[in-house]
């Protein structure tokens, strides 16, 4: 009897050491694991970087400069002569200027029936 | 006989076994407890590592948050010079791909030691060709390098940084102490390979990236500056060239730029002549430009109204023993007309009505007499002589820009303080630090020096100014759709022998646009133009195409 329960206090032990071991082992995997995924996660964003880079290097202004006059091709600012400036209107004008157009209705006492004549669907229509 | 010889032997097999377990155990007390500490130290030092996080380098930014300055990771080549194979071998294969003499790399892996630095931040190229070879003993860390995307845009604005990216020049030196940041370091637990154990790690303390920069330099305005100067600097094969434009409302540095210049990339194969920012550490002496100081002293101290005649007495004037001349020959002519066509005995009539103490109080209260305070390093003062040390033809020189000194950063903050209803005020070219999340860590705010003279005072000066742009000296500082003012200034330079020299000059332009709300304020100084040295001819056009293109980009509203 005393053997007996030796013998398992000493297969107890074994388990929990393999259990032990076992556990260790499964951490150094990943942490291999997670530095191989830091490394990938590492590079990609070093490569975002340096395509970010590229980007501002190709949008360069005097690199633009260069690739156009390279292919004749001169941009220049127009004369202020050249240039017409529309008025830009107020939100209550651009309103009435729209009713005047006709492309929306006036807000009026009998827009109360407009259901009754059938505008909606002639709206509806009109594309 | 022979049972008994087998126990003995038993007998001495077993003592033996005995006296082995008993060493053994001995042994193993000696080492797990009394020598417990050394050797958990020798293997803490094993397994144990502490790794330094480097911080990165903040970003610098343009007014509108378009990058100048970012780093990027690059590879550094390093040679464990003991477990190299075949020396020449390598040494010839390095030498072709990273462009170093063979000699110098053999000289490195001679060394007995297994870590030498053989090239850092190479390449992607060399990195990947390294690589590919695979060879025994050579191996690559990573670190992180500078990069400038515009090359040599704004390169005296923006500076450099060395090998270990620290701040060299500009802003890179002047706020060395914001970019940088703080390593960081993590204590983990490593492999046999020196692999490092994510799931050991210990205690971890995170790098602290630097803080980026936000400039009010505008990429745009300094690309249409930087190709303006460049033209008319091959045109007349200057010496140099530097240019300003600034926002006279705020200070706000919109462009500074100077020739020759350098690529930021490149910036160890630049020629040291090209290192310097004119445009601060360059100090000369202004000339006709200066007589906006004068003109600003003689309105504000109402020594002289702007329709008072004065004799230009035909283009000669002798004081003394001195003779004064004119550029052109002028006879009668108004203190506007004077400022206009830049009449030097003219000028020297007007300062002659409030005298040398009031000359000096506004050269002081333009700001010759101290730095301009710009956040770039290095900015000189010159070298202007106190009130006490004026001679008596102090008066003749003075107001017409002669014996007198400035830099082309106090020519901008003055025509500045005039575009800005009087108010000199300090020049920046950062307008905020902010972290990698954008939140503002440091404003720098616009800061007004000094009120120099009064609204009205500016206001008329600023009309002469239009006038020497429409009748004037300016004339081809004209912009068709906007309103500009300005004066012109052809400074002879000091020869050696400390006489004016006459086929030396320094040509300029200073001006604002548009007159009626100046929204930008530009300094053009030319060190050396040849043949043609005329500022008007010079380096007034380079302010016409500056100001044109530029406010049209601001979308400005024209005449």
């Amino acid at each position: 009897m005393r053997l007996l329960r030796l013998v398992l206090l000493l297969a107890f032990i074994t388990v929990l050491s393999l259990v032990y071991v076992h556990q260790q082992v499964e951490a150094v995997k990943l942490s291999y694991a997670i530095e191989s995924k830091e490394k990938k996660l590492k590079d990609m964003l070093d490569h975002n970087e340096s395509l970010g880079y590229n980007i501002d290097n190709l949008e360069s202004p005097s690199r633009l400069e260069k690739i156009l006059l390279a292919h004749n091709i001169e941009i220049v600012y127009p004369k202020r002569k050249n240039v017409v400036r529309m008025a830009r209107l107020t939100p209550k004008a651009e309103a009435e200027r729209r009713v005047r157009l006709g492309v929306e209705k006036g807000a009026n006492i009998l827009s109360a029936f407009d259901f009754f004549v059938g505008r909606a669907e002639a709206h509806a229509k009109e594309k | 006989m022979h049972s008994g010889i087998f126990r003995a032997r038993q007998l001495a097999v077993f003592l033996f076994f005995l006296l082995s377990l008993t060493l053994l155990l001995l042994r193993l007390f000696y080492l797990q407890a009394l020598r417990h500490d050394f050797y958990q130290r020798i293997a803490g030092e094993q397994h144990t590592v502490s790794v330094e996080i480097p911080p990165k380098r903040g970003t610098i930014f343009d007014r509108n948050m378009r990058v100048m300055a970012v780093n990027l990771s690059s590879n550094s080549v390093f040679a464990n010079a003991r477990r190299i194979e075949n020396k020449k071998k390598t040494a010839r294969i390095l030498s072709s791909i990273l462009k170093i003499d063979q000699n110098i790399l053999m000289q490195k892996m001679s060394r007995d030691k297994s870590f030498v630095w053989l090239k850092r931040k190479i390449t992607s190229r060399e990195a990947s060709a390294i690589k590919k070879l695979n060879l025994t003993g050579i191996g690559m860390l990573e670190e992180s390098k500078r990069f400038y995307p515009n090359k040599s845009l704004a390169c005296h604005v923006l500076g450099t940084v060395d090998i270990d990216n620290t701040g060299l020049e500009a802003l890179e030196l002047y706020y060395d102490k914001y970019l940088r940041g703080e390593s960081g370091w993590l204590i983990s637990t490593q492999d046999a390979r020196r692999k490092l154990l994510e799931s050991y790690q210990g205690e971890y303390i995170p790098s602290k990236n630097g803080f980026n920069l936000v400039l009010t330099i505008d990429q745009v305005i300094q690309n249409i500056a930087e190709r303006e100067l460049y033209k008319m600097y091959e045109k007349y094969n200057a010496k140099g060239a530097s240019i300003i434009v600034m926002d006279p409302r705020l200070g706000d540095i919109l462009a500074l730029a100077n020739f020759p210049n350098f690529d930021l990339n490149n910036f160890s194969k630049r020629p040291i002549e090209s290192m310097r920012d004119r445009a601060i550490n360059d100090f000369f002496e202004p000339g006709s430009v200066f007589k906006i100081v004068t003109a600003c002293a003689a309105l504000e101290e109402k020594a002289a109204r702007l329709d008072d005649k004065f004799d230009c007495e035909n283009g000669a004037w002798k004081v003394g023993s001195r003779i004064l001349h004119d550029h052109t020959p002028h006879g009668i002519m108004t203190f506007r007309e004077i400022i206009e066509k830049s009449s030097n005995i003219g000028t020297v009539k007007v300062a002659g009505r409030f005298g040398p103490e009031k000359m000096y109080h506004y050269i002081r209260a333009f700001g010759f007499y101290e730095k301009t305070g710009v956040d770039l390093p290095g900015e000189v003062i010159g070298m202007n002589r106190p009130l006490s040390r004026w001679s008596k033809g102090s008066m003749l020189a003075i107001p017409m820009g002669q014996e007198v000194t400035s830099t082309a950063m106090q020519l901008a903050c003055a025509i500045s303080a005039i575009a800005n209803n009087g108010f000199l005020i300090r020049p920046r070219v950062v307008s905020q630090i902010v972290d990698d999340n954008g939140l503002v860590v440091k404003e720098v705010p616009s800061k007004i020096t000094r009120k120099v003279v009064s609204p009205q005072t500016a206001a008329k000066v600023r009309g002469v100014l239009k006038g020497a742009v429409e009748t004037g000296t300016g004339k081809k500082a004209r912009i068709e759709d906007y309103t500009a003012g300005g004066k012109t200034g052809t400074a002879q330079k000091v020869e050696p022998s400390g006489v004016y020299s006459h086929d030396r000059f320094v040509a300029s332009f200073i001006g604002f646009v548009p007159v009626e709300k100046p929204v930008l304020a530009i300094a053009v100084c030319v060190d050396e133009p040849r043949v043609v040295y005329y500022g008007g001819d010079v380096a007034a056009p380079v302010f016409k195409n500056v100001a044109d293109e530029s406010l049209k980009y601001l979308n400005a509203k024209g005449r």
